[in-house]
């Protein structure tokens, strides 16, 4: 399994120094924002969940499921080492952008906004992105890379309309305690809800025919 | 006798194409040509030895062993070449020989290296700038830098110029030395067939026409010259396939020394691997 989680490190490398020369672009941007710390961060490990669904790609476009089962490796291993690279690179995406707005935020420090509340905030956007993952890696599996695209841009617009539809029926914004008690439960939803999809995902691709 | 691939009653249906309860081994230490058309199921077989199709019905023993029980030990001694299926193209021979260091447990790095010298690959350019030819000798030499005890190779010579298709034979026959190491080498190409295989299992449309030594084959089959005239008395029964041009009738027939006997005074030539299996698909239109 290494090696296969090495091949994706290779194949999306070139992938990641685009991504970094557009992150240096947004910091700049972002530094005219009023909240520039936590777009950043949401920018960034926004930007480590492409390169894992990149990876995909990538190996569509070389028949890698193909290829890779004539090796001594299980389906199991196929899925577990995709899942794993999500994990390395959304925890290694958070690292980084947090050390990366905590400089911004040093030199351009937002009211009621301190460690704490810095901490919650990544916590919340690592949260969500792993909720996303969990959906969005069966699918790929299930139907292939490029069909998930267009999913992809609904599983993102499905929360926003939502919450959109809820203000609009009244429902109004839960407030600061109960979303950071929220934001407190979230790991505990979404660790379960990633190894739950990482199980359906190991059940799709044993029974699929490369 | 001992087999690397003994396959039994294999059958598996698609929406246009059906696998037929198809039988056929390959004895350890030979070299098995696996022919037919395209579309005549080599590819089917190949990927539901790999376990990436399930089969409907059937058997497959490789290397002695069941292949879907003991899956990971087999394709850890095995090497594999599939046709039109290579590298990603922003990597690098040396990246491909730390992934499989990872990936087999005696990857040979060493010997990977030294055919990519023997096969003039850069090994520091990535594979968008190789060509096909190049591509299929990287895919060979990764496929026998673990030391595999049975080499599956799809289409693995079709595409490459002469000189290095011969190359690339002479390194199958180098294999091939060591009496515990066999080759299942499908290919359209029935001349590197003839030159190298030992025997020769003819697929075609879904069905096994034949599995055979190819020593035998070339023994037994001929092709029967005759004239318009003379055509009318060749007995039915005895056309496998026939060919009309100008000069007259090639009819492929099998049992040759019988024949000689039946048609005298009519010419019977030897046949290539390539007669038998264009007559035998134009055999079909005859009938």
């Amino acid at each position: 399994m290494i090696g296969l989680l090495l091949k994706d490190f290779y194949i999306v490398r070139q992938y990641m120094k685009t991504v970094l020369f557009m992150l240096a672009f947004f910091a700049l941007i972002s530094a005219g924002l009023d909240n520039p710390a936590t777009f950043f961060e949401a920018f960034i490990i926004f930007m480590s969940m492409m390169v894992t669904i990149t990876s995909f790609s990538y190996d569509a476009l070389a028949k890698w499921d193909y290829y890779a089962l004539s090796l001594p490796v299980s389906r199991k291993e196929i899925v577990a080492s995709k899942y794993l690279l999500s994990v390395i690179l959304c925890f290694g995406g958070t690292i980084i952008s947090f050390l990366i707005s905590a400089v911004i935020l040093k030199f351009k420090p937002m009211e009621a906004f301190g460690v704490k509340e810095h901490l919650y905030a990544t916590g919340a956007i690592i949260s969500i992105t792993f909720f996303f993952l969990a959906i969005l890696l069966p699918l790929i599996f299930k139907f292939g890379v490029e069909k998930c695209r267009l999913l992809l841009i609904a599983i993102f617009a499905a929360p926003t309309a939502a919450m959109v539809a809820l203000s609009k029926m009244g429902v109004s914004m839960p407030s600061e305690a109960s979303l950071i008690a929220f934001i407190k439960l979230l790991p505990v939803l979404v660790i379960p809800f990633f190894l739950l999809s990482f199980f359906i995902s190991v059940r799709i691709f044993s029974g699929k025919e490369i | 006798m001992d087999y690397a691939i003994a396959i039994r009653d294999l059958s598996k249906s698609f929406k246009n194409f059906k696998l037929k309860n198809i039988s056929f081994s390959v004895p350890k230490g030979s070299i098995m040509g696996f022919i037919g058309e395209n579309g005549a199921g080599k590819t089917t077989t190949i990927k539901l030895m790999l376990n990436q199709l399930k089969a409907e019905t059937g058997e497959i023993g490789i290397l002695g062993l069941d292949h879907r029980k003991d899956e990971k030990k087999i394709k850890s001694d095995i090497g594999v070449v599939l046709d039109e299926c290579y590298f990603h193209e922003n990597i690098k021979p040396k990246h491909i020989s730390r992934i499989m260091a990872r990936i087999y447990k005696n990857w040979d790095e060493s010997l990977f290296y030294s055919y990519i010298d023997q096969f003039r690959l850069p090994g520091n350019k990535t594979t968008k700038e190789f060509s096909r030819g190049m591509k299929l000798k990287l895919s060979i030499a990764t496929a026998l830098s673990h030391h595999p005890k049975l080499l599956i190779l799809d289409e693995a010579t079709s595409g490459l110029d002469p000189v290095v298709r011969n190359e690339i034979l002479d390194l199958f026959l180098e294999f091939i030395q060591d009496e515990n190491h066999s080759i299942l080498f499908s290919s359209h190409i029935t001349s590197d067939l003839e030159k190298i295989a030992d025997y020769i299992t003819f697929l075609h449309d879904g069905e096994i026409i034949f599995s055979k030594s190819k020593d035998s084959l070339l023994d037994n089959y001929g092709l029967l010259l005759c004239g318009a005239a003379d055509f009318g008395a060749v007995d039915k029964a005895d056309i496998i396939g026939q060919r009309e041009s100008r000069f007259g009738h090639e009819i492929l027939v099998r049992n040759k020394k019988q024949m000689k006997q039946k048609y005298k005074g009519l010419t019977i030539d030897p046949v290539t691997i390539e007669d038998i299996m264009l007559f035998y698909m134009r055999g079909e239109e005859f009938k």
